[in-house]
């Protein structure tokens, strides 16, 4: 009788988080039936819309809260009617963590329940970045960085800070907030990558990560590069993946003092087409969204054994984490013209539910990339 | 010309302040178990900032005060902080530390902490460990902590522990056998090599090694097995990083270099 949705189209915005409307159904919440949206503590005008589908304009509809001191609901105000209209946003503060529900209500503010959305507000968690301004076997950063005419580090600092600010805006709702720990001018020689190349492999990348100098323990290494002799933007590679790909050293943790070293990070290229989207979902990656042994991007995609599922429907073609390999990825991802993102935009949907892991397990993406961030091991030396 | 006490207060006065390029270049100059003395009385600050820069420091320079800060801060009020002192739990070094650690187990920590805790108790503790740590296992009913703690026992010596990660080396599942593989590599134990046959005759596939847009190639249960070898110390002829699916000629090799450990009689414990 009535639905929800995304507050605005196009591109991602912190108070406008998206509705997971996936599933209705949470394998995690079997009493819960209905779509779910979140929001981070302390975030004020938070908005979702609000759609009449099945009922006339002129019926009185209240939204009311269940919980006031987790999410307090500022528009419509004190008396909670919503206007007579099809559509409209219902505005919210998310006071603390914890879940709450926004009832729609019919006639009185303590009718019958008509539908409900509901609202899983998140305490913050922060990702500090250590960003490495890169000097590669003697080739500095270009002057069109980052798709921006850059000059002096000044420039290009700023340019990584707005990527990064941008990037926030898909996952400030799910409660995690990137925050840029520091710059670090980082040369890489013949030590790190032996064979001299300016251009390195991906393979060359990662060991060069994994040994660099000024790599922090305490926050993900986010490695900006001016030339890679591949196809890519950008690459995130979690601690786990690191392992299973062998870019660790030694292989074997050893006693302490000594320090097992990763090849994980954030690696962005500056020489590329990168947007702060390509942030958005290669730490999605380094969340471990598409963790192992299932590197795939959504169900369908990547599948060891089958390897040629392919699911292309309309929340696929929506989530950050996209099945880019069965949904082809040609530039400019002219199969998703414009999935509510602003045209050739990728979307930027991330999963609240769980589906049955029959169906899916690569939902429940928001608490399983907060779960791999708060787990030891996330940040490597 | 600084006293190094006043170098200290300085330094306690700058991570107070939040000031991280400041108390770096400080901590700089002075030796690691200064740094660590002023981390440990700084690890309580009230200001977030302070506390995270406490860790940050405490990662960069191990000693027994920086140890103690970082476990003094598995508990802190703020999610942050306290998942990144879970994260350098693996650089805790100190013997005498273990009796914090294993107090520590006793609270209400997250069991991905507590799963830290205990295998770093594993590395850093003794024979003298197996006790207590076989008393927490009775205790438990979480089977994932069980397993960490087990293995902790195991690398301290544990035989029936050590007997039962051989055990899943047989496992039906190959993501079992893989699991059991990445367990001896925190075993460090070059002897267990002897018991790799039935691994390294294991072709099924184990888990994706490509990066997620590249084309899927996924390393076998003998490809993990190769590599577990390697870096438990087992020398072998050709080079096993990155990971990669290796050769049939190289996991003959492998295979050879086994039977020949098979032949030499069990260490005993």
């Amino acid at each position: 009788m009535v639905d929800f949705g995304r507050g605005k189209t196009g591109a991602s915005h912190r108070r406008f988080p998206d509705v997971d409307t996936s599933g209705y159904r949470d394998d995690a919440f079997p009493a819960e039936h209905g779509p779910i949206v979140s929001a981070m503590v302390g975030q004020t005008n938070v908005n979702v819309r609000f759609f009449r589908a099945e009922i006339s304009t002129r019926a009185k509809l209240f939204a009311v809260s269940t919980n006031p001191g987790i999410v307090r609901i500022t528009t419509p105000g004190a008396s909670g009617q919503l206007n007579s209209v099809l559509a409209q946003n219902i505005v919210f503060r998310a006071v603390a963590a914890g879940r709450a529900t926004i009832e729609i209500r019919y006639n009185w503010a303590d009718g019958p329940v008509l539908g409900r959305l509901y609202v899983q507000v998140y305490a913050r968690l922060q990702v500090p970045m250590q960003v490495h301004l890169l000097t590669v076997n003697g080739l500095a950063q270009p002057h069109n960085f980052l798709s921006k005419v850059c000059n002096n580090r000044a420039q290009r600092v700023a340019r990584v800070t707005e990527f990064v600010n941008l990037a926030n805006e898909s996952w400030v709702p799910h409660g995690v907030v990137f925050t840029i720990a520091g710059f670090v001018d980082t040369v890489w020689g013949a030590a790190q990558i032996p064979s001299g190349a300016q251009s390195p492999s991906i393979n060359e990348m990662l060991t060069a990560g994994m040994t660099s100098p000024n790599r922090s323990a305490v926050a993900i290494n986010v490695f900006i590069i001016p030339s890679v002799a591949a196809a890519v933007t950008g690459v995130g590679v979690s601690t786990d993946m690191a392992r299973a790909m062998g870019f660790v050293s030694p292989a074997a943790a050893p006693p302490p003092p000594a320090v097992q070293h990763f090849g994980s990070g954030l690696y962005l290229h500056s020489s590329s087409a990168a947007t702060p989207q390509t942030i958005e979902h290669e730490m999605g990656h380094i969340m471990s969204l598409c963790g192992l042994p299932n590197q795939g991007h959504s169900t369908g995609d990547l599948n060891i054994p089958a390897a040629t599922h392919t699911r292309d429907d309309l929340i696929s073609r929506r989530r950050l984490m996209y099945p880019v390999v069965s949904l082809l990825n040609a530039a400019p991802s002219n199969w998703r013209n414009n999935t509510g993102y602003g045209n050739l935009k990728a979307g930027s949907f991330i999963t609240l539910r769980r589906l049955p892991a029959a169906q899916d397990f690569t939902f429940e993406e928001s608490q399983r990339a907060r779960n791999a961030r708060t787990a030891p091991g996330f940040f490597s030396p | 010309m600084h006293s190094p006490n006043s170098q200290k207060d300085e330094l306690s006065h700058q991570i107070a302040a939040g000031n991280s390029q400041r108390a770096k270049e400080l901590a700089r100059g002075l030796p690691a178990d200064d740094v660590g003395e002023v981390l440990a009385d700084m690890a309580d600050s009230r200001k977030n900032s302070a506390r995270m820069l406490v860790l940050d420091l405490a990662s960069q320079y191990p000693s027994d005060g920086s140890s103690r800060a970082i476990l003094s801060r598995l508990q802190d009020s703020d999610l942050t902080i306290r998942s990144i002192a879970g994260g350098l739990i693996a650089s805790i070094a100190q013997k005498d530390l273990t009796p914090t650690m294993f107090r520590l187990l006793d609270q209400a920590l997250d069991l991905p902490v507590k799963a830290a805790l205990a295998r770093q108790i594993g590395m850093i503790g003794s024979k003298v460990d197996l006790t207590r740590l076989g008393t927490l296992y009775s205790s438990l009913e979480d089977t994932a902590l069980k397993n960490d703690l087990a293995l902790a026992m195991a690398r301290l010596g544990d035989k029936p522990s050590r007997a039962k990660l051989i055990q899943r080396l047989s496992a039906a599942d190959a993501s079992a056998r893989t699991a059991a593989l990445r367990d001896i590599l925190y075993v460090g134990d070059p002897t267990l090599a002897r018991h790799f046959r039935v691994v390294l005759a294991d072709r099924r596939d184990a888990f994706v090694i490509s990066l997620p847009h590249d084309p899927v190639v996924a390393a076998r249960v003998c490809d993990v097995a190769i590599q577990t070898l390697d870096a438990i110390g087992v020398k072998l002829p050709f080079a096993t990083s990155p990971m990669r699916r290796f050769t049939e000629e190289q996991i003959k090799e492998a295979l050879q270099i086994v039977s020949v450990l098979e032949r030499i009689p069990a260490p005993s414990a």
